[in-house]
């Protein structure tokens, strides 16, 4: 038994008993895995940041749950051949669950009690109705392409350690003391 | 970002948090520039480990739609 979460986008663009089915059906193939669920969270529809099949907005469920690791080929296979899901992701949490839910439930709660400033950044961008027509093709493969996004991305934040600890020891060994003094 | 040079403290560690939840879109945000791009640590100061988690929580979210992938055009 592994401890999963699942998150899963539904075209909104139909009536609210199937989306309910929609995460029905998710929700019992979770159970048939000898499943458990810790933590549902219904996020409801939001805008996409970018356009998937023409649409602009999904519905958004997630469910963090514990269950035997066959759950993951059936999710798999569901969210496969049906199409109502525009976008699905299960990964396994490593995480303490409590500390999971802690952070959960950003949209139902509106924040995750963290600092608010900032606040307006996300609240300007909701009102812009995002231009993505050009960007399309490129959204179509998103999938395809955020494993090989992730090399150049990581490589990048490595990168960044090295320059970032270079400068501090230099400072360390000759001019420091002023730098110091001055902060 | 209002972190003063040679200052810089983890907002993560401040905070406590050790999960980031790749479906904060507010977070999510907090951490990318305008056009989607993931802000090095040098410039927000968080500490290595967050910023490993950091980084899987935003190209997780960007696989969920919930923030834009980096593109030339403006959101
Ligand atoms: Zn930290």
């Amino acid at each position: 038994m592994r401890i999963y979460e699942t998150t899963f986008v539904i075209n909104p663009q139909t009536d609210d008993s199937t989306i309910d089915k929609h995460v029905k059906d998710v929700q019992e193939i979770i159970a048939s895995s000898n499943g458990k669920i810790i933590h549902e969270s219904a996020m409801g529809t939001r805008r996409l940041a970018y356009e998937i099949k023409g649409l602009t907005q999904g519905y958004y469920a997630s469910f963090l749950y514990e269950a035997e690791s066959d759950v993951l080929g059936k999710l798999d296979r569901h969210f496969k051949i049906n199409e109502a899901y525009i976008r699905d992701l299960t990964i396994r949490i490593e995480a303490d669950p409590e500390d999971v839910i802690k952070q959960i439930d950003p949209f139902g709660k509106h924040g995750s009690g963290r600092d608010n400033d900032n606040d307006d950044n996300s609240s300007n961008r909701r009102g812009h109705s995002r231009d993505s027509s050009r960007d399309d093709d490129k959204k179509e493969e998103a999938k395809a392409e955020a494993p090989a996004e992730e090399k150049p991305a990581e490589k990048a934040v490595e990168a960044e350690e090295k320059t970032e600890e270079a400068p501090a020891e230099s400072a360390d060994s000759s001019d420091s003391s002023d730098e110091k003094k001055e902060l | 970002m209002a972190v003063v040079r040679g200052k810089k403290i983890c907002r993560f560690c401040e905070n406590k948090i050790n999960y980031i939840n790749y479906k904060d879109e507010r977070i999510l945000k907090r951490f990318t520039n305008e056009r989607g791009k993931i802000i090095p640590r040098r410039v927000t100061g968080n500490c290595a480990m967050h910023q490993r988690k950091l980084t899987t929580a935003i190209k997780r979210g960007r696989v969920l739609a919930i923030v834009a992938f980096e593109s030339e055009s403006y959101r």
